[in-house]
């Protein structure tokens, strides 16, 4: 038996294996050792820490990692037996920290072997003592305001003084309040503060019936729709033991990569508005109204909203609607390749985007850094290529842009290659399609009782993981979502380091970040 | 004739400064490819905001109060001085330096009331305008200086008389003064590449972050004296470098002549400032001192010709 594992599962017992998820139950003094031999494998790469908690007030920690090389996922549980206490890895795996203090505010835990952290989703008026993913927390608790305070670091020395940014902006954006540190427009220090997004979605999923809980899973970030419900029926399917045909598969590709590319464009010319090249940012925004037109043709959302359905699409798309489109994205093809041209020889612009910025390879693969993001610092990650779903099966290396010089021009270049791989990937998904049937929605699907479903899927910002746990009665009892923006706001007050204070909005711009999605 | 001309000369600018920001507008959308809004949005939102309530900061003193006023005073004034359409209306207060220092004036109790409210960016952005207002005071200075010696006086209506369009000596420095003092209105007027007139980015804005706090009718006294301030640099560029069709006497037809020659040269600065706006990217902050630089080589250069 043990043969058919790879080496880093040989020396663990009670290894439990269910489709591609390998699951075993780790001790709590074995924890570090257990991880950090995990962590030796070249094939293992580390997701996230999630946490569950019964109604025995029992809670379980859960350490998941993908092998990329063999498509699987490797899933170590810790639980915690009448303590509230475990040991952080954060030490060895700098990446695990931010995932600690999630889990530690949420949940009431305490993380031991480092000093204790700042709020980082709540807000100062949610009292200490409340953590709103305990299963005994109603999810309608309106608590007095506790009128708590939030401590920013302090720097002090000679003419260095603060400028508190936000969370209400002047353009009509998220809210997020950024705390500068500067010495005359040079920035010493950016602390971000968010969590002003906070909606409670993990708490509400506990809460809603199964058939609604698609829906709120278009929410998480509301322009990454289609992704997340995609990861999200991806984490059912994998439970139920759904199978999409490829047909669907298809679809599912197709429709992602529109996501992709409205959402690209949005950024694109974002980034060309926000470094003050206005027809470049006009550009963006009519290139992105064009595909979410297309969308909306195609689907009558233009967001994608709801499309996905356990076991593939929910709508129809008739041979006209696909032969329509087959003919229209040349023409924004086309639009996209002019407005580029002219942006990469607008030489006042490629001035003030590259060496801004810099994010190092080093800082980058610390934290984990995925996404457009992570790839325009060298991170060689995609989902779609290393752990393929949906229809991507056999996604070639060289669709996968990669950069090194991690400035803001980077970002706006791995996008914009990007652009192109998309229109690449969905000229092939339509030349052979010729028409979709939609799925009737199932109600009366079965999942595995006390088990784990994960869905991974490769939104536009990067890496989305759905981690959908059920009870002894095979009931949805947590739903977890992690955002890419989760991981890589913590490159963004790298990346501002050392810069002047009117530099940074076009930074910030660059990362393209979600604060719903951090926030959740 | 004398009144009327000098209720023209008064108007003037109040008046039609609001139709160059609508005409710039309009351009910029065209060359995006947007329809834009109409020539006439900017007074129609003029209109609305003098009708709006305003928010004042409790922590804000009279200076906040009456910067508005005094800024919008400030081009008035001036813009009854300049050689608009004639270069026979001539004020005392037409010198150049104290159409140069009446200008400042403007500026500085416009910084003043950015950090008046207390605001970090109304703060940053006051700091952000005097560095520039600093360094383009001498360029702005000694471009004028090119032809107040070439023409032998500092009375701003008279140089524009006593510069004859056709004298091929003055070609050179007039034409080195005039690409300095382009430089010039670019970085007093809060235009590319100095600032974005159009961002919506509180960290980035220069002129604009200073206006944050304001609103209602104040917030449109500021803008209109920006619009202003716009057109009193045009008509300084256009007219004392190139005085071309300006009135020397009174007569109805000169005058005519006068307004629709000082229009068109004008109209052609605003478009030259659509297209660059359209065309270029923002500088990067700490570049802008290396062009105003510039500005001030060519005036040395200039000057240096004259002498």
């Amino acid at each position: 038996m043990n043969q058919l594992y790879p080496d880093y599962l040989t020396q663990i017992a009670n290894v439990t294996s269910d489709g591609s998820v390998h699951q075993f139950v780790i001790e709590s003094a074995e924890t570090t050792k257990t991880l950090r031999q995990l962590l030796e494998s070249d094939d293992l790469t580390f997701k996230m820490i999630d946490a569950t908690h019964d109604n025995h007030r029992e809670f379980r920690l859960y350490y998941i990692f993908t092998d990329t090389k063999r498509h699987t996922v490797i899933v170590a549980v810790l639980p915690l037996l009448d303590t509230i206490e475990f040991a952080t890895i954060a030490n060895v795996l700098p990446a695990a920290g931010r995932y600690e203090n999630k889990l530690c505010e949420m949940f009431g835990l305490h993380v031991t072997g480092r000093g204790p952290s700042q709020r980082m989703l709540l807000h100062e008026n949610w009292p200490e003592n409340l953590h709103p993913l305990r299963k005994d927390v109603k999810w309608d608790t309106r608590p007095e305001p506790a009128g708590g305070n939030y401590q920013f670091q302090d720097v002090s020395g000679e003419g260095i003084y603060e400028i508190p940014v936000g969370p209400i902006h002047a353009g009509i954006i998220e809210p997020g309040h950024f705390r500068f540190s500067v010495a005359g427009e040079e920035i010493v220090l950016l602390e971000p503060r968010l969590g002003y997004a906070h909606k409670g979605s993990e708490k509400l999923f506990e809460q809603l019936p199964f058939a609604r809980q698609i829906i709120l899973s278009e929410k998480i970030a509301g322009d990454t729709s289609f992704s997340y419900s995609l990861a999200y029926c991806q984490a059912v399917e994998s439970l139920a033991g759904v199978l999409v045909t490829p047909e669907h598969g298809q679809a599912r590709v197709l429709f992602s990569e529109l996501e992709r590319l409205a959402n690209h464009f949005g950024d694109i010319g974002g980034i060309m508005l926000d470094a003050g090249f206005n027809f470049g940012g006009a550009g963006g925004a009519r290139m992105r109204e064009t595909i979410l037109r297309l969308n909306d043709k195609l689907s009558g959302s233009r967001l994608l909203r709801g499309i996905n359905t356990f076991g593939g699409v929910a709508i129809r798309l008739s041979r006209a609607q696909i032969t329509d489109l087959r003919a229209e994205l040349p023409l924004v093809e086309k639009d996209f390749e002019q407005v580029m041209s002219i942006a990469e020889n607008t030489v006042t612009l490629l001035n003030r985007l590259k060496g801004t910025g810099v994010l190092t390879l080093d800082v980058a693969a610390r934290f984990g850094m995925m996404g457009p993001v992570g790839r325009a610092s060298g991170q060689d990650v995609d989902v779609r290529r290393d752990f393929p779903y949906a229809g991507y099966g056999t996604l070639p290396s060289t669709l996968v842009p990669v950069e090194t010089s991690g400035d803001v021009y980077a970002r706006f270049r791995v996008r914009v290659r990007e652009v192109g791989v998309s229109f690449k990937i969905i000229d092939e998904v339509l030349s052979s399609m010729s028409s979709i049937v939609p799925i009737p929605s199932n109600k009366t699907i079965k999942l595995c009782r006390n088990s784990l479903g994960i869905g991974c899927t490769e939104g536009w910002r990067g890496e989305i993981l759905c981690v959908v746990h059920t009870n002894a009665e095979g009931v949805v009892s947590r739903v977890a979502v992690r955002d890419p923006s989760f991981v890589n706001w913590q490159g963004v007050s790298e990346a501002a380091f050392g810069g002047v204070v009117p530099d940074f909005p076009l930074v910030n711009k660059s990362f393209g970040l979600s604060y719903s999605g951090n926030d959740t | 004739m004398s009144y009327l001309l000098w209720i023209i000369q008064i108007m003037f600018v109040p008046l039609v400064a609001p139709l160059g920001v609508g005409l710039i507008n309009s351009l910029k959308a065209r060359i995006q490819k947007r329809r834009g809004a109409s020539l006439l949005q900017p007074y129609r939102n003029l209109w609305k905001l003098f009708y709006k309530d305003e928010v004042i900061s409790r922590d804000a003193s009279f200076i906040f109060r009456f910067a508005p006023f005094i800024a919008m005073g400030v081009t008035i004034i001036v813009g009854a001085c300049l050689p608009i359409f004639t270069s026979t209306l001539s004020t005392p207060m037409s010198d150049l330096l104290a159409v140069v220092y009446t200008l400042a004036l403007g500026t500085f109790f416009m910084a003043l009331a950015g950090m008046d409210s207390g605001s970090a960016f109304g703060g940053s952005g006051s700091s952000r305008e005097m560095t520039i207002s600093a360094i383009v005071e001498a360029s702005f200075i000694s471009s004028i200086l090119t032809v107040a010696f070439l023409s032998g006086t500092t009375n701003i209506a008279v140089m524009s008389a006593g510069l004859s369009p056709g004298s091929g000596n003055f070609l050179i420095p007039i034409v080195l003064a005039f690409a300095a003092f382009c430089i010039v209105l670019l970085a007093e007027t809060s235009r590319y590449p100095f600032d974005n007139p159009d961002t919506h980015l509180e960290l980035t804005m220069i002129h604009e972050s200073m206006l944050l706090e304001f609103s209602g009718k104040r917030l449109a006294l500021m803008e209109w004296a920006a619009a202003n301030r716009l057109l009193i640099f045009s008509i300084l560029a256009v007219n004392l470098f190139f005085p071309i069709g300006i009135a020397h006497d009174q007569a109805v037809l000169s005058v005519l002549l006068g307004i629709s020659s000082t229009l068109l040269k004008v109209a052609i600065v605003y478009i030259v400032l659509a297209v660059l706006e359209s065309t270029i990217a923002k500088y990067r902050f700490f570049r802008l001192p290396d062009l105003l630089l510039v500005a001030f080589v060519l005036n040395v250069v200039a000057i240096g010709l004259v002498l």
